[in-house]
């Protein structure tokens, strides 16, 4: 699933929201039958929702691999644990050559590497991924975004939040878009592909 | 005399190290002090006094006990003053304010009760124990404090690298958004950061307790505890251990070559030249807030 808007338009507010960071002071969230608005952010990722932040939140001081653990922290199961730490690496081979050196040391593009396999590691129900292209070269975002692909083939829902309309709308299968607070479009991506009037006023093509 | 003061240097700096080890865990994860870590310190020597040396309990029960009941007045503080502090004022600044008040109450509670009036000395683990070390002398108690002030600082730091919720408390001091992010509970550690702190401290008491006078005043042992940890770096926890020996050290030698009146000062001779010559690890907001 893809939220698209413009800068403002709420996307962050939301995904914060979900993730306990903000009170809704009117209405309900609910994830699988479960009312998780006012929870803690630790509950809700013990619920099942992983929020891979828009700005790169690391621990700097420690290493790559202490750093992606860290995304299992909640988890029990060491022997999965080291498998996922695997699956990782496969995505992101960098990391493995890099898993010794400390976090704070790395480029944007593979910090932002970093920020979404501990994201990962934490084996979402939900993947919350805010704007994950943000300010980095249009080659990694080509890689970080085929990844995405991969990983939602790889059967991990994923809420994609968005300015780069183009390449979300490549691979999403579903699109909402927001606009001053408020959902205006709901929809299957090829139908929107197909209703000119709501992809010009939106979408802009 | 040198190596007498350099001995002695090295007890009083132990202490101080774990002083200054409490000071900056707090500091590192949470971004505030505990003016009030003197007075816990100071509880922790009468707690001791009270169940060493009247409820005649063995030595390990006391250092068990001192601990735990260390550990609660620091959750209780954690939990019971400062959160509602927190919602009501916000700002950091109130913590500082809240627990310099429970410092003055605490010292207040013992005058009143007339504390004073029934301990004074802790009994000497080892009496007449010494070892002569050249022309130098270091007394049991004196090696004891010593040896046990380092097998604490050991087991902090293998606890701090090593187990999980030592990552954890890693990992909220560095950025504690992402903490949250990989589901650890920050004001859980906030609290646990604080409860172990106090444990410390009152710690830090117990073991201090066979050397020096024991009073209500003796909390002012928290401005050496800020110079060590300024001195190693107020975020740095080798340096808090470091700072500590230095602190003590420095404080014999000046007793020695200066002058005894001086002693009180030497800390802050420290830290000008700490400053002077190395600031780094020095943040200028931990200066204005110690200072």
């Amino acid at each position: 699933m893809a939220l698209l808007g413009a800068n403002g338009s709420g996307k962050s507010t939301i995904v914060n929201t979900i993730s306990g960071f903000i009170v809704p002071t009117k209405g309900n969230i609910r994830f699988y039958d479960r009312r998780i608005n006012g929870l803690p952010p630790e509950k809700i990722v013990k619920a099942g929702i992983t929020q891979v932040p828009q700005a790169k939140e690391l621990f700097p001081d420690l290493t790559v691999k202490d750093n992606l653990e860290l995304g299992a922290y909640l988890r029990k199961d060491k022997a999965d644990i080291r498998r996922d730490l695997e699956v990782v690496y496969q995505y992101f081979p960098v990391l493995r050559d890099k898993n010794r050196k400390l976090a704070g040391s790395l480029s944007g593009g593979e910090q932002q590497m970093v920020n979404i396999g501990r994201g990962l590691m934490s084996r979402p129900r939900l993947f919350l991924l805010d704007e994950p292209s943000c300010r980095l070269a249009p080659i990694i975002v080509k890689q970080i975004f085929d990844i995405i692909k991969k990983i939602n083939e790889s059967g991990i829902t994923i809420l994609l939040i968005e300015q780069n309309v183009r390449m979300a709308m490549l691979i999403a299968e579903y699109v909402y878009i927001i606009q001053n607070g408020m959902i205006v479009v709901s929809d299957r991506k090829e139908n929107l592909e197909k209703k000119d009037d709501v992809r010009r006023t939106y979408l802009g093509w | 005399m040198f190596f007498q003061a350099l001995l002695s240097g090295l007890v009083t700096g132990s202490i101080y190290a774990l002083l200054a080890l409490g000071v900056v865990i707090i500091f590192k994860a949470t971004e505030s002090v505990n003016f009030a870590y003197g007075e816990i310190f100071m509880i922790g020597a009468y707690i001791g006094l009270a169940v060493y040396a009247y409820l005649k309990l063995p030595y390990p029960i006391v250092f068990v006990i001192t601990f735990m009941l260390g550990c609660l007045i620091g959750f209780v503080l954690e939990r019971g003053v400062l959160r509602s502090v927190l919602k009501a004022k916000g700002e950091i600044v109130a913590i500082v304010i809240a627990t310099v008040g429970f410092s003055v109450f605490i010292k207040g509670m013992f005058r009143f009760l007339r504390i004073t009036e029934f301990v004074r000395s802790f009994p000497t683990l080892f009496p007449s124990k010494m070892l002569n070390i050249g022309d130098s002398v270091i007394t049991a108690d004196g090696g004891v404090v010593l040896l046990i002030a380092l097998l604490i600082m050991i087991i902090f730091f293998i606890f701090f690298k090593f187990t999980k919720i030592g990552k954890a408390m890693q990992a909220v001091s560095q950025n504690f958004r992402a903490a949250s992010l990989v589901g650890i509970s920050v004001p859980g550690i906030f609290s646990f950061t604080w409860s172990l702190s106090s444990g410390i401290g009152a710690i830090s008491g117990l073991l201090i307790g066979p050397i020096i006078l024991i009073h209500p005043d003796m909390g002012i042992v928290l401005m050496q505890a800020f110079a060590a940890a300024i001195i190693g770096g107020v975020k740095n926890i080798p340096g808090a251990i470091f700072g500590g020996f230095v602190v003590g050290i420095i404080e014999n030698m000046v007793g020695l070559y200066v002058s005894t009146n001086f002693i009180v000062i030497a800390p802050f001779f420290a830290i000008i030249l700490v400053l002077i010559f190395k600031p780094e690890g020095i943040f200028t907001w931990g200066k204005k807030r110690l200072v």
